[in-house]
């Protein structure tokens, strides 16, 4: 059994909104949510891959995901109690980027189902530093 | 879409993102067992286990997990190396994804696994999926109308795929991709009514015989891609295949299918291909069509040589690097040798039997093809094997006006109608056959002693 991980609250509505407004969703815990701005880090989705496979950002920081293989793909959080999956059908091929911010530090695994599970396949990791 | 319904999409988004970061979660965990794999001999399906997985999950190396007659909504994983998952009856053991699970049984990063004699339908990824093993075969496998792949090999070697069938992908019936010494043979394979029959981005040493590859929009595709590792695709035989009747266009295709259809075999960005008695009639664009693959948005740069240990991901390079790429990136083909196939009836749409649009000093060359239409005509004078090479004329022009004659919709892979392919063949004793882990291709295929084959009577 994996360790309970507690429940993340939700951000506030309005900054989601405005983010939303720019292709931006934000998670994690806190109602003021810190941006960092100007830094923005890339994740590509290859076919079958994440690259780079692991990376680490500074809590609040943008990260894009963004498909650059030529199938579907899925980001999908490893622990089942996260909750900021991008769906196959945000995330086509060429589509724009779509990114997430973690405003907790803590490490996100996460993975695509079609080509992976929670643990293996085409998987990838965030580090949130404080 | 007009700005009101752009903000009105924006606005059902917000929503959307507001939920789904506010889960509360369930915080007890339904995940099942980790995998044992250490009952030996047969696990049976369903008398001793529920589900395949759960049988796939505690097999030990060299049993088999024994499926018996029925239908099965499963996304199968398997984690336990050297097991056989065979179903009874190829026909009547279905795997069925309802189009909403993604792969009908997936082999990940796990070494000697066979599946054999069954069917998967209806998923949303792919029929039959192994990613990362080194060693798999796959044989009297029925793969129907799945969303990406029917059977689907990738980042793996030492393979074999034989006695097998796949319609209705969007992608390809069957694809081997990113493996810089793939080690596999594809041998009594049928795949028709997908996006490309055969798909192999970035696999070297594939050797596909005895197949037959029709009624998709184009046919066998060994092609490259930054996109993907191990690029590029080098080494690959091509021998006694059907690749006849493609530019279907009512079939469902991604994207790079619908735009090149109409041809049997394309030899694209990829090198020192033999591709040879292979019968090759009655496609719309081109039997056989050397070409380079026009890339767009790469990620990396041209790679002259795959390294032959190469399974690994790509990389991409720096995005000030990108920035510096010729976009496309042309990946061109070299050294193809293109001989003794039979190729009519493919000018009937004003294409070609035969055609390169590559220059001479990529050294593609062909010889002793039975082939009334030539692109350009003197094509074996000018180019043929053991050289020299004089000057080609390429009727790229023409070609892509022929192409672009031929774009259609790409369709939807869930209600494209497809044909019944009837009872396919079982495998022989599946009650009683031993299990053999899979350590790829059992001995030498006699190439040279492999004809073109006749003509399909249905
Ligand atoms: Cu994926």
């Amino acid at each position: 059994m994996p360790a309970p991980t507690p429940r993340r609250r939700l951000t506030g509505l309005a900054a989601v909104a405005l983010l939303a407004g720019l292709g931006l969703t934000a998670c994690g815990s806190g109602d003021d949510v810190e941006l960092v701005e100007g830094v923005t880090e890339q994740v590509d989705a290859l076919d079958n891959s994440f690259a780079p496979e692991e990376i680490t950002v500074p809590a609040g920081a943008e990260i894009e995901f963004r498909n650059r293989g030529r199938n579907d793909h899925n980001v999908i959080p490893a622990d089942p109690d996260e909750d900021w999956t991008i769906e196959v059908e945000d995330f086509k091929p060429g589509s724009p980027p779509t990114s997430v911010r973690f405003t907790e530090p803590g490490t996100y695994d996460y993975y695509c189902s079609i080509h992976g599970t929670a643990t293996a396949g085409m998987i990838g990791s965030i580090t949130v530093e404080g | 879409m007009t700005i009101t319904k752009r903000l009105l999409a924006v606005l059902l988004a917000v929503v959307f993102v507001a939920a789904a970061c506010g889960s509360d979660g369930d915080e007890s965990s339904d995940a099942p067992a980790a995998p044992t794999c250490d009952q030996e001999g047969t696990l049976n399906v369903p008398d001793d286990f529920d589900t395949i997985q759960e049988a796939a999950d505690k097999a030990a190396p060299g049993a088999l997990v024994l499926v018996a007659e029925g239908t099965y909504e499963e996304a199968v994983n398997v984690t336990c190396p050297d097991i056989t998952i065979r179903g009874i009856d190829r026909n009547n053991v279905v795997l069925e994804g309802g189009f909403e699970l993604e792969n009908g049984i997936r082999i990940l990063e796990t070494d000697g696994v066979v599946v054999e004699n069954m069917t998967a339908q209806n998923y949303t990824g792919n029929g039959f999926f192994w990613t990362g093993a080194d060693g798999y075969r796959g044989s009297y496998l029925t793969a129907i109308r799945n969303g990406d792949y029917g059977v689907y090999a990738y980042g793996s070697v030492n393979g074999v795929f034989e006695h097998s069938y796949g319609s209705g992908s969007p992608d390809a019936g069957i694809y081997i991709g990113q493996c810089g010494d793939c080690n596999a043979v594809i041998d009594d394979f049928t795949s028709e009514w997908n996006g490309l029959g055969y798909s192999g981005t970035n696999s070297t040493n594939v050797t596909i015989v005895n197949s037959t590859f029709r009624h998709n929009r184009s046919g066998i595709v060994p092609n490259a891609g930054s996109y993907e590792g191990c690029a590029p695709p080098i080494n690959n035989t091509i021998v006694g295949n059907v690749a006849s009747d493609n530019g279907n266009l009512e079939t469902s295709a991604i994207a790079v299918a619908a735009e090149f259809p109409g041809v049997g075999i394309i030899i694209t960005g990829s090198n020192d291909n033999f591709v040879a008695r292979n019968r090759v009639d009655d496609n719309p664009v081109a039997g056989i069509l050397v070409a380079p693959t026009p890339e767009s948005d790469p990620i990396g740069p041209i790679i002259e040589e795959p390294d032959p240990d190469c399974t690994e991901d790509s990389v991409p390079v720096s995005d000030a690097e990108i920035a510096e790429l010729p976009n496309p990136l042309v990946w061109h083909a070299h050294r193809n040798e293109v001989v003794d196939n039979l190729a009519q009836g493919n000018d009937a749409n004003g294409g070609w039997d035969i055609m390169t649009v590559e220059a001479a000093d990529t050294e593609n060359c062909f010889s002793g093809n039975d082939a009334a239409v030539l692109s350009p005509a003197d094509l074996e004078q000018v180019a043929p094997c053991g050289g020299p090479f004089g000057e080609i004329n390429a009727e790229s022009a023409a070609l892509i006006g022929l192409l672009d004659s031929m774009q259609a919709d790409q369709n939807d892979f869930e209600t494209v109608e497809l044909p019944d392919p009837g009872d396919l063949e079982n495998m022989p004793d599946a009650a009683t056959a031993p299990t053999e882990p899979a350590r790829g291709p059992v001995g030498e295929i006699d190439i040279d002693a492999i004809e073109v084959p006749a003509a399909p009577t249905d």
